[in-house]
């Protein structure tokens, strides 16, 4: 029965064709096609031009613009009180850390010696206290504003400059799970900062506390104009029951 | 309706006002960068996507690069090529590059394809030109820190870019008000090449005049292994790549502007172009006064 349906739409469509090439002519027909086609990729071009215009030009697609990479891993660390702080570790893309070790490794010996390490602090890092160290805290869903950080080093591991340095952030564990959301973003997006496919967060004196950690992009925060969700640490610990 | 639609399209630029970005080294920058809030739109998975690409692009030219250096080898010199003009179009696709100043310009007069071509690749050589000449200044003429001073001579020349840029907006501005208030003819079409490249140069120069951060980084990385023809040809490819993004965006506003004033008559089209030339105008001038007090600032 289908077939047969099937079949008789097959010659319906066959019969109007023949009709068609038979009324107008073959060339006629022809022509008329390539008309219609041509007016149909005609307008799908303009639409694709003005959409392509409306994307660029509304300022807020193709505005991805990062010049310095970093790969992170954090350490998440407690003491007997609660949490402690954030252990950062950025590694650097290799060419911003051939700028970096080209101005400040002085005697050009491959290692950053403590007063190098000191130079970098003051030249290529303290800045970053405008942009609260790229690290936005959120305690309970209030911002916690990073003000200062302890024991800043920069290490040359594989030609990759890695900066390390403590974010101190005293939580006090209690009986309820305190939720803590770390994201780590540059404002002003010249920086893009990914966490490590291996091992991007780690735990540090944990042992009187339940810990669950992960990391995923942060639907709460929006930066640079709203297009980007930053990745961000999700923390939740409580004292042991 | 079809016209209004059309000149909502070809007006839509204005709706993104300031919101382009020249963004400076926020490890270098005494001044942090004042921020906009906005609230937040949709998040957009092809940006994320064109930042992954950029950070694997870059990386695999290191690796490159320093294999070509270290072994002498140039097999990979073809590939590395490929990769610097793909890296550059790719990362110009991204903020600055003077894509928004040369789509206003487009916006307010007639150009040919080539013309726009040609503009893009101005815009695209002067940007990377001023990269390589910028930092083989500093680190052989002036003998500085690059990192430190690169940030001096941004600022300087951004000054020096964007108020070319507002003085251009003005002047876009000032022809199309005329035009429309006395002589009611279009602009001239710059389909002649010579004229085209007269016209466009000042303004490539102007848009192109800040260092590419792109370009720079790669010339440094070049320089510490002492590869500077490399470092020159990396900075050309990925020119290039940046040529490819900024001509395709110009072209496509060159052509959609055709295409939309065509749902006009003749008579009102020669209207609508000069209120087009006019809003173009307004819109570089503000955008240019903008990004001045902000660098000045």
């Amino acid at each position: 029965m289908v077939r047969a349906k099937i079949d008789m739409y097959h010659l319906n469509l066959f019969s109007i064709r023949k009709n068609l090439i038979i009324r107008l002519g073959y060339r006629s027909w022809r022509k008329r096609c390539l008309i219609r086609l041509s007016a149909v990729i005609s307008r799908l071009y303009t639409f694709g031009i003005i959409g392509f215009i409306v994307f660029n030009a509304s300022g807020r697609n193709l505005y991805a613009h990062p010049h310095v990479f970093i790969v992170q891993r954090i350490e998440i660390v407690f003491d007997d009180q609660g949490l402690s702080g954030f252990k950062m570790r950025w590694g650097f893309d290799e060419m911003f850390s051939s700028m970096i070790t080209g101005d400040y490794d002085r005697n050009q010996n491959g290692r950053l010696e403590s007063t190098e390490v000191q130079t970098i602090k003051e030249k290529a890092f303290n800045y970053l206290s405008n942009y609260n160290y790229f690290t936005f805290i959120k305690i309970d869903g209030k911002p916690f504003a990073v003000k200062y950080i302890k024991d800043f080093a920069a290490i040359l591991e594989n030609n990759k400059l890695i900066y390390e340095f403590f974010v101190p952030c005293h939580v006090a564990a209690i009986r309820q799970f305190k939720k803590i959301i770390i994201a780590t973003y540059d404002p002003s997006y010249y920086t893009a900062i990914f966490f490590a496919k291996k091992r991007p967060a780690s735990l540090s004196l944990s042992e009187p506390y339940d810990v669950r950690s992960t990391t995923r992009q942060d639907k709460t925060t929006s930066t640079y104009y709203g297009m980007v969700h930053p990745w961000a640490l999700f923390l939740e610990f409580r004292l042991k029951q | 309706m079809k016209k209004y639609l059309s000149l909502f399209i070809l007006l839509l630029p204005a709706l993104s006002l300031g919101q382009g970005v020249w963004a400076q080294n926020p490890f270098m920058s005494k001044n942090p960068q004042k921020q906009i809030k906005q609230a937040p739109v949709l998040p957009n998975k092809f940006l994320y996507k064109i930042v992954i690409w950029q950070q694997q692009l870059k990386q695999k030219m290191s690796e490159l690069i320093r294999e070509v250096r270290t072994t002498g080898n140039i097999k990979p010199l073809m590939f590395l090529m490929m990769l610097s003009f793909t890296y550059g179009a790719i990362h110009a696709a991204g903020p600055g590059h003077g894509k928004f100043v040369a789509m206003s310009y487009f916006l307010s007069r007639k150009a040919s394809i080539i013309g726009g071509l040609l503009f893009g690749t101005f815009i695209a050589f002067f940007h990377g030109l001023s990269g390589a000449v910028g930092v083989l200044g500093l680190r052989y003429i002036i003998q500085k820190s690059v990192s430190e001073t690169l940030g001096t001579v941004t600022t300087v020349t951004q000054i020096v870019s964007f108020g070319l840029i507002t003085l251009l907006g003005l002047s876009i501005l000032l022809k199309n008000g005329y035009t429309l208030c006395f002589k009611r003819t279009s602009n001239p079409d710059t389909k002649n090449l010579k004229e085209s490249t007269k016209r466009f140069l000042p303004w490539a120069v102007a848009v192109g005049l800040v260092p590419c951060p792109a370009v720079v980084m790669v010339m440094l990385f070049c320089l510490s292994m002492d590869a500077l023809t490399l470092g020159l040809l990396l900075a050309a490819f990925i020119s290039l790549g940046m040529a490819a993004t900024i001509s395709f965006v110009v072209i496509a506003v060159v052509m959609g502007r055709g295409f939309s004033l065509r749902a006009f008559s003749k008579k009102r089209a020669e209207i609508a172009e000069s209120i087009l030339g006019i809003v173009s105008g307004i819109i570089v001038t503000v955008l240019g006064s903008l990004f001045l007090i902000t660098a000045i600032g």
